[in-house]
């Protein structure tokens, strides 16, 4: 069988807002904003470089009803500049960007061929060669129900590749749609599976492949790490994957050790140095630091200024610089302090260690009865476990104020 | 846990000693001084640390140079067996922790095995005082409450200030109401930002709408334009015809003109070629008459001249001038030559002194050369004689001058005569001499004797003057007379010097001057007699010379006059002066004849002169008339020249002439051409005179100018009629069309722009809704505001949770924890102040107090102080007791039952004894009877010097 080749996009959440980046100033978020339209056009020139045979694009273009003209025109673009270069596109709309939303849609060039909301089979022939594809685009916000299937098994001559926006069925992380099983996949008899919808990259099996690629750019602290999408070579059943970076900013988490350091200068320099070298690899990032080690950092030193004020330090050296870098958090290790009587802490920590989810949930009921709920996400475990740690601290330092 | 023994290696006053412990009670006695407090501080320092040496507690360093610390052996039955030992190092101390299974431990594990107790919380509980038992009394109720509450809760009132401000930063955060919260801030930013964000969604809602506008403005536009283009065409054909359809009328025009127009052969240019043609004729008939006239005139012109050889004669004579001139001078010379002749004449004559008639007879004189040597030994010998007169004559005088000198010397010796007086002494002088001689040898004998008569006098008086004052100092008066006497005998032996000796000696002093003098007299004297002697002969010889002289002069006398005679006889037939020169007048004499003869020469030469000038000046005068002989050669020159003026102009004026004829010819011959030429022309175009002409050129003229706007018309036309017009319009006609479609283009127009800029605004706003970050951005910030509100919200959360745990911690303490301590410390207050006090609560106001069985209430203030010291301690060890399985530690007490009645501190035994089991107590006390108190078997360690000597 002649080999065919073809680019496996996802999830491209253009112009999306970044999320958790408090106290941002407007320099940062004007580079933040750029940086899905940089990935977006990082692909677009990769594809426009690489000629491949077509190109797939499983849903999430945009973030929501609340998309801006501006990330469609943007997109438009794009497509223009794949249809001047001749390559086919096939799309299918996600969750976020259903066909049931009643914004404002610019017109896609002809290149761009767009699944409808049923299941459906699109066809081209690349060298001779026929290329059937599989999917559908959500038709409205929710599509809780399996849609699997209404994919058909593939028939004998060519290729079959499915393109599907959704998730494993009972993966509770996510909030599922269009829930499957991987058997239900390979089931199809397909050559491929492109999948959409989780942004974590991610290869479900081998045989056929079932490909997540994941957004092309990360936009708050749990989407870590380098991101881009597929190039994808099949050649009969062999396939391979290459995976190629769009992601103009990476989240990402750094660990310092503070070994050996006393004053404060000192500390600014060990972190200035392990963030440049994280940037070096990286380029621009948000960085989450966690400190490690910081016994030897004077004491006073740590209670005296909030840690407010050192992340205000770290992020006063990285301002308006390139590779752009932005300090998210620091996270300072829980205070064993000596000096400090167990006698008065214990006990309040210990009555803190017996709350459960119901009294911790009673004790924000305030906030989030109140219309600033509207704007909080609910605690999950982990953060409620953070919470814990953080009031910990909290009270240790405060005892340690008093004496 | 039990302390199993106590080592200090150097504490306070304490060095190297060890304190063995037991279990249960252990006693340590000691009086005031010996060291307890140091031993109880020992322990709290060796467990919790040395206080820092800026804190006011002791530290109990000891003075003398043995090492600082200590150690505990503790016996502890949940982490098993171990030993602490705290010496000199960091400020708290270095400390080291060994169990008995050999590990060894540091910091972090005593914080462990101390259950996470310091030492406040160790002190408030397990080690009270009499000290601070005394304290109590002077606490308000506040503060009484307070103390015995914090030492039952360690520390609770901290634990509230958290609370409080935690609760506080959380209100500062969040509030159900109110603005100022940062959490409420944050939302009415978030709240505007949705709205911000609603507005631009709906400015993002108008794109449809204007999508179609714009695609509707676009249709409007083109079919304005396409209907604008085609009026426009319109236009433009007939803009066209406009101009062609004048240009064709004209074009008829113009051609029936030209065919009016006879088609003539005027040549080309003749016009132009008659007036050249008839300007030269005018010219040449001008030329012709001026040149005839000058021919008259020259012809007219008459020219005197003389015959060719009058000029040649006049040419010669011009020539000769320098003979002419050279004839004149030399006339002029010779009479000046004669002239200056004749003056030396005269002077001659004066000369020689010559009358008129000698004057004639000289010139015939023999002046030869011969008679003159003749004539020479004359002269000779006359002048001899002459010079000889001269010499004897100067001879003469010379000896007279030398007599006369010898006279004056003569006079000048009888001056000098010796005088009479002196002559008188000069004849004495012999006999003087003699007597001098012999007074000068009488004093030469004297003088050789005077030395000693001078010495005898003198000693003599020194002899006398010694033994008289020797004589005087001895009183010796006989040896003052021998002095004196010798005394007297020196003086005058002194007196007694010679006379005459004096006298010589002056004698010969005063002869001696005479003497010489005399002498020098003698001689002058004898020189004076030889002097008068020598003059008196010669004077006798200068008189005879005298003589002889004279003769001498008179025989050249006579030889003078002789020659003077024969020379007279020789010249007595000439002229000649005798007392004058011969020679000269010989010399003159020749002269003057040669003048004579050169003034005839010159004579001669004038006449000759004057002749030919005479001769020439009347040739001249035959030609042209009478002439003065001085200006004859200017009239020659001049009238020379003026012939050869008028020979030049009669040649010229011949060849003018003949140009004028040569001129005359060829003009004649132009004109002729000329002629012929105008003939010509006017036979081309058919005419005889020169009006009609004129009036054939104007018509071609006109001709050509139609023919010319003819060719312009069609160029003009060729420009537009490519294709011919369609329709015959009329001017009129096409005006209206015009008109109307202009109208129609303006209203046209007018359409087009305002959709154009309808559609330039539509297009501007939805490229800017394309292209605007607006909505992103402000949707970036609200995702920003969420995060920091959540951030915040975090915060809330934490200090939230930290309040409430604190306050849920101490409900349950109160609750429960503390009731469980409340009812055992009741019972032992109960037990303790003989069932007087049933219990010892809290208020509601968190205040101590104690109710009597009675039910009367007390503050802890209106206690006495003992029962206040017994509630206290009731508390405490209900406290140690409560937490017995927590914080096992001992239980340290410095005395502090001392003032307790016998009653009560039987009472407080008993409670101890209970307790002794489960808990060992460190009793320090300074009361040797406390041991018999106790009835119950107890460790007893005696601090003080005993103690030493028991380690020793």
């Amino acid at each position: 069988m002649e080999t065919i080749r073809f680019l496996h996009i996802a999830d491209l959440h253009l112009d999306s807002p970044f999320k958790g980046m408090a106290s941002a100033g407007p320099d940062e978020l004007a580079r933040l904003q750029q940086s899905t339209f940089v990935a977006f056009e990082r692909f677009v020139t990769y594809a426009v470089k690489e000629r491949p045979d077509f190109v797939v694009m499983v849903g999430d273009l945009y973030d929501g009803e609340d998309r801006s003209l501006r990330a469609q025109i943007r997109f438009q673009q794009g497509m223009q500049q794949l249809e001047k270069a001749e390559i086919p596109v096939f799309l299918s709309y996600g969750n976020h960007d259903h066909l049931a939303g009643n914004w404002t849609r610019v017109s896609l060039p002809g290149n761009v061929h767009v699944f409808s909301e049923e299941v459906e089979q699109k066809q081209l022939i690349v060298r001779g060669e026929m290329v059937s594809l599989y999917g559908f685009s959500y038709p409205q916000r929710h599509v809780r129900e399996s849609m699997i299937a209404d994919y058909p098994v593939a028939g004998q001559d060519g290729y079959h590749i499915g393109l599907l926006h959704g998730s494993v069925a009972g993966d509770s992380a996510h909030a599922v749609y269009a829930p499957f099983t991987v058997r239900e996949l390979q089931d199809k008899n397909y050559h491929y599976w492109a999948l959409g919808h989780i942004h974590k990259r991610q290869q479900l099996a081998e045989e056929p492949l079932i490909v997540y690629p994941g957004n092309i750019q990360g936009r708050h602290r749990n989407e870590q790490g380098v991101k881009g999408f597929y190039d994808v070579s099949l050649s009969g059943e062999d396939a391979s994957l290459k995976f190629v970076r769009t992601s103009n900013i990476v989240f990402t988490t750094l660990t310092v050790s503070c070994e050996g350091v006393e004053y404060a200068d000192d500390w600014v320099t060990v972190c200035q140095e392990a963030i440049d070298t994280l940037a070096t690899e990286m380029g621009s990032m948000v960085v989450e630091l966690v400190m490690e080690h910081t016994e030897g950092l004077t004491a006073d030193l740590l209670h005296v200024s909030s840690e407010s004020e050192w992340i205000d330090i770290l992020r006063e050296q990285y301002s308006g610089l390139d590779p752009f870098v932005w300090i998210a958090s620091i996270e300072w290790p829980g205070t064993s302090n000596m000096e400090l009587s167990k006698t008065l802490l214990e006990p309040v920590e210990y009555t803190l260690e017996c709350w459960d989810q119901n009294d911790w949930d009673d004790l924000v009921k305030e906030v989030y009865s109140h219309r600033a709920g509207r704007y909080l996400e609910r605690l999950t475990p982990s953060e409620t476990e953070q919470l814990k740690v953080k009031a910990a601290a909290l009270l240790a330092n405060e005892l340690l104020k008093e004496g | 846990m039990n302390i199993r023994k106590i080592v200090l290696y150097g504490f306070g006053q304490h060095e190297n000693i060890e304190i063995e412990l037991h279990e249960g009670m252990n006693l340590l006695y000691g009086p005031n001084e010996a060291g307890k407090t140091t031993i109880q501080q020992a322990i709290l320092h060796i467990l919790f640390g040395f206080p820092q040496k800026n804190q006011q507690e002791l530290r109990y360093e000891p003075k003398t140079g043995v090492k600082y610390g200590g150690c505990l052996h503790i016996e502890d039955e949940e982490f098993g067996d171990w030993m602490i030992e705290r010496i000199r190092g960091r400020s708290s101390g270095d400390v080291s922790i060994r169990f008995d299974d050999g590990r060894s431990a540091g910091e972090e594990e005593l914080n462990r095995l101390l259950r996470g107790y310091d030492r406040r919380a160790f002190e408030a509980i397990f080690s009270f005082s009499l000290f601070q038992l005394q304290g109590l009394e002077k606490m308000d109720e506040d503060e009484l409450s307070r103390t015995l509450l914090a030492s039952g809760t360690t520390g609770l009132d901290v634990l509230w200030k958290v609370e409080k401000r935690m609760e506080k930063e959380a209100a500062s955060l969040f509030k159900k109401t109110g603005r100022i919260p940062l959490m409420n801030q944050k939302l009415a930013e978030i709240k505007e930002l949705e709205q911000a964000m609603q507005q631009e969604q709906q400015k993002l809602a108008t794109f449809d709408s204007l999508s179609e506008q714009q695609r509707q403005l676009d249709e409007q536009v083109q079919a304005l334009r396409r209907e604008e283009q085609k009026l426009h065409d319109q236009a433009e054909k007939q803009m066209i015809a406009m101009q062609v359809v004048p240009l064709q009328q004209q074009q008829r025009q113009l051609m029936e003109q030209l065919a009016q127009f006879s088609n003539d052969n005027f040549p080309v240019d003749g016009i132009r070629r008659y007036e050249e043609l008839a300007s030269k004729l005018a010219e040449l008939e001008i030329k012709k008459t001026r040149l005839v006239n000058e021919q008259q005139q020259w012809k007219a012109e008459i020219v005197e001249l003389r015959p060719d050889s009058e000029r040649q004669q006049l040419e010669r004579w011009v020539a000769q001038e320098a003979e002419w001139h050279r004839l004149r001078t030399d006339i002029l010379s010779a009479e000046q030559e004669i002239k200056l002749l004749d003056t030396k004449k005269v002077q001659l004559k004066h000369r020689l002194g010559l009358t008129d008639e000698q004057m004639v007879a000289v010139e015939k004189m023999d002046i030869s050369i011969q008679r003159e040597r003749q004539l020479e030994p004359l002269l000779l010998e006359h002048s001899d004689a002459e010079q000889q007169l001269h010499a004897l004559s100067r001879l003469i005088a010379e000896v007279e001058n030398d007599r006369q000198e010898a006279e004056r010397r003569k006079e000048e010796l009888d001056r000098q005569e010796v005088t009479e007086q002196e002559l008188t002494k000069l004849q004495q002088w012999p006999q003087l001499k003699r007597r001098v001689a012999e007074a000068k040898a009488i004093v030469s004998v004297s003088d050789k004797q005077q030395l000693s008569n001078r010495l005898i006098p003198l000693l003599f008086i020194v002899i006398g003057l010694a033994i008289g004052a020797y004589s005087m100092l001895q009183q010796q008066w006989l040896f003052v007379l021998i002095g004196f006497l010798s005394l007297a005998t020196g003086i005058w032996i002194w007196k007694q010097q010679p006379h005459s000796l004096e006298e010589q000696r002056a004698f010969i002093r005063e002869n001696e001057s005479v003497a010489s003098e005399l002498d020098s007299l003698a001689e002058r004297y004898e020189k004076l007699q030889r002097d008068r002697q020598q003059l008196f002969e010669e004077i006798g010889r200068l008189d005879r010379k005298l003589q002889k002289l004279a003769a001498e002069m008179e025989q050249v006398h006579s030889q003078k006059k002789q020659a003077v005679n024969a020379l007279q006889k020789f010249v007595q037939e000439d002229p000649i002066d005798m007392t004058f020169n011969v020679k000269e007048s010989f010399r003159l004499l020749r002269e003057l004849q040669d003048v004579t003869a050169e003034q005839q020469i010159w004579q001669q030469r004038l006449q000759l002169g004057r002749q030919q000038l005479q001769e020439r000046l009347e040739a001249v005068e035959a030609i042209l008339g009478p002439v003065t002989e001085d200006v004859v050669h200017d009239q020659l020159r001049r009238e020379l020249m003026t012939q050869k003026e008028l020979h030049a102009t009669a040649r010229s004026r011949e060849q003018t002439l003949e140009a004028l004829d040569n001129q005359l010819q060829e003009t004649e011959l132009l004109l002729n051409s000329v002629k012929n030429e105008i003939q010509e022309l006017f036979e081309q175009t058919g005419v005889s005179e020169k009006e009609q002409f004129y009036i054939a050129y104007q018509n071609d003229q006109d001709a050509q100018l139609v023919k010319r706007q003819l060719t312009e018309v069609n160029s003009q036309l060729s420009l537009y009629t490519k294709e011919p017009l369609t329709t015959d319009w009329t001017l009129p006609e096409l005006e209206r069309s015009r008109k109307k479609i202009a109208d129609r283009l303006q209203v046209l127009r007018k359409e087009v722009t305002e959709r154009v800029d309808e559609q330039v605004r539509v297009t501007h706003e939805l490229s800017q809704l394309k292209t605007s970050k607006t909505y992103s951005e402000l949707q970036q910030l609200f995702e920003v505001r969420k995060a920091e509100l959540e951030e915040l919200a975090k915060q809330w959360m934490a200090r939230k949770a930290v309040s409430v745990a604190i306050r849920q911690t101490m409900s349950e303490w109160r609750e429960h924890q503390l009731p469980a301590v409340l009812d055992k410390a009741n019972e032992w207050f109960n037990r303790l102040t003989g069932n007087r006090y049933r219990t010892l609560g809290l208020t509601s106001e968190g205040y101590f107090q104690a109710v009597t069985r009675d039910g009367q209430q007390f503050t802890i203030n209106e206690l006495s102080q003992a029962t206040k010291e017994q509630a206290y301690l009731s508390l405490r060890l209900a406290l140690a007791s409560a937490l017995l399985d927590r914080a096992p530690f001992p239980i340290i007490m410095d005395d502090p039952i001392v003032h307790f009645d016998n009653e009560r501190l039987s009472r407080m035994i008993e409670i101890i004894k209970e307790l002794q089991p489960s808990h060992q107590f460190l009793y320090f006390t300074c009361h040797a009877e406390m041991e018999t108190k106790w009835s119950s078997k107890l460790h007893k360690v005696e601090i003080g010097t005993r103690v030493k000597g028991e380690i020793q």
